[in-house]
């Protein structure tokens, strides 16, 4: 049943590469994850971190992630699943990734 | 004297530079047009209705007919009814896949808006012709239909209706812009379409009205539409959506493909009128029409009890044009003319012997009209400001009824 349900999820798929390739990259990186969705969003995961829930404009603690490349998944109150392509590389070391309400993930 | 020559000289390379950067412009605008996507086909579905479960089996039949290869897009913006996964507006790019889920990658999301909104339909539609610019755009509208007749009208006794699952494999009817208790009237309707589309399809009941068509004639080149209802399992999207995104559009094909999968059926399911409309040629038919309403000698007025009706239930709402033409005038040259001029406007036409099993359909030229009479005359005002009844010269023959509200 859960499977069904999850089939009849519609997916928004996103990428969102942060770019510099020309420049000094670094070991790790900081980010952050903004909802600015109008919805509140669940089992928003990228890499190993995992958020339960991230209510409308809330803004996660500032967490340090690895260089490299990950999958951004989060499913909305209404049941879209959202999913992007991120790769964490170049010379900005402070990233925060904003989910608009038009369900873009746009990096700031 | 030679410094004059060298001055004109000087200004003739110039215009000669300016020309030739004027075609270079020309001809790297004509390949830009040439190098996007032959055709966006855009079908906004107003589903936040009883007609929710009919909005995700067609939107799977589209993605069962749609094949990656097609040399444009095809997005469909759905807002869906409260309780539906997800219930607020989202745009699907629809792609290929025959499972019963939708598989389609979302192209935006809309938090819960009023789709039956003039300016949240157009700033949608704008959205999506600005991210998936194409050559040529075409229409389909979905959802409840009531022709031209403004908001709250009640042309259908099921329209109201509350859903009932087991309704689903029954004849159930779906007529256009139905939001809650919200509806566009086609009025707003003409005004929310941001630009020229090559055609629109009303996936609605009762939209094949000359008043609707005359209305939204400068808004496409052809209009595919049914004088009457239209049943909830809509048009075979499976089977028509390769035609769309062709050159050249076949719209018979299409239209005799929707007539063809219902008057397969038996019973009350075999239901179905459908005409292509030509929209250029309105105006003639318009013009027609006022030769016989100004020609007040030999006009007279009819009863409505003689006219084909295509609303069910005889509920004097919607009416044949042709039959109507006939019956208001004894002169066969005007008449004729008439004919001529509908056989223009009317390209295809095709319907079941009857609808829904109730309604008989004994004539049909493709095209329904107002026909006033003292049950439908609190609608006069309004019919009063529709650009058909201005053209055609209606007021003569709405003068010689003599009703009052």
């Amino acid at each position: 049943m859960i499977g069904i349900k999850a089939l009849r999820i519609a997916i928004i798929v996103t990428c969102a590469i942060i770019l510099n390739s020309c420049s000094k990259d670094y070991n790790s990186y900081t980010f952050t994850i903004r909802n600015e969705y109008f919805e509140s969003l669940y089992h928003t995961k990228i890499g190993d971190f995992l958020y339960d829930t991230i209510v409308k404009n809330e803004t996660t603690p500032l967490e340090i992630i690895h260089q490299g490349s990950y999958v951004f998944t989060t499913e909305t109150e209404s049941g879209l699943l959202i999913k992007s392509h991120i790769t964490f590389q170049g010379e900005r070391k402070n990233i925060q990734l904003i989910l608009y309400k038009n369900g873009r993930l746009v990096i700031k | 004297m030679i410094g004059g020559i060298e001055n004109i000289n000087g200004y003739v390379t110039k215009i000669k530079l300016l020309l030739y950067l004027c075609v270079l412009l020309l001809c790297s605008c004509n390949n830009k047009h040439d190098n996007l996507p032959l055709r966006t086909v855009i079908i906004y579905m107003i589903a936040d209705n009883n007609l929710d479960y009919f909005s995700v089996k067609n939107i799977n039949e589209m993605e069962a007919g749609f094949n990656n290869n097609y040399n444009g897009n095809l997005l469909v913006y759905v807002d869906r009814a409260e309780g539906a996964t997800p219930s607020h507006p989202i745009v699907y790019k629809i792609s290929q896949d025959t499972t019963e889920a939708i598989m389609s990658e979302v192209a935006f999301v809309y938090e819960e808006q009023n789709s039956a909104n003039e300016t949240v339909m157009t700033n949608s539609l704008l959205d999506i012709i600005h991210a998936y610019p194409a050559q040529s755009y075409g229409l389909i509208l979905w959802s409840h239909g009531t022709a031209w007749y403004p908001e709250g009208a009640n042309i259908s006794n099921l329209k109201n209706n509350d859903f009932d699952t087991t309704l689903r494999q029954s004849p159930y009817i779906k007529s256009f812009g139905k939001d809650g208790t919200d509806e566009l009237c086609i009025k707003k309707l003409k005004n929310a379409l941001p630009i020229h589309f090559d055609f629109i399809l009303f996936d609605a009941c009762y939209m094949g009205s000359v008043e609707v068509a005359y209305e939204l004639k400068d808004n496409a080149h052809y209009i595919i539409s049914s004088p009457t209802e239209v049943l909830s399992t809509g048009y075979p999207y499976q089977h028509i959506i390769e035609d769309l995104f062709e050159p050249h559009v076949n719209y018979e094909k299409i239209a005799h493909t929707f007539f063809i999968s219902y008057d397969t059926l038996s019973s009350a399911l075999q239901s179905a009128t459908v005409s292509v409309i030509k929209t250029a040629n309105l105006i003639h038919l318009a013009h027609a029409v006022s030769k016989i309403m100004n020609d007040t000698n030999k006009l007279q007025v009819t009863s409505v009890s003689k006219i084909q009706q295509y609303t069910a239930n005889e509920k004097n709402f919607l009416f044949d044009i042709e039959d109507f033409i006939c019956n208001i005038t004894h002169d066969s040259n005007q008449i004729e003319a008439c004919k001529k001029a509908l056989d223009d406007v009317v390209v295809f036409k095709a319907s079941t012997p009857s609808i829904l099993g109730e309604l008989k359909i004994k004539k049909f030229s493709g095209l329904s009209i107002y026909v006033p009479d003292s049950s439908n005359y609190i609608y006069y005002d309004y019919y009063k400001t529709l650009d058909w009844y201005k053209s055609s010269a209606y007021c003569n023959y709405c003068n010689m009824c003599n009703y009052s509200k």
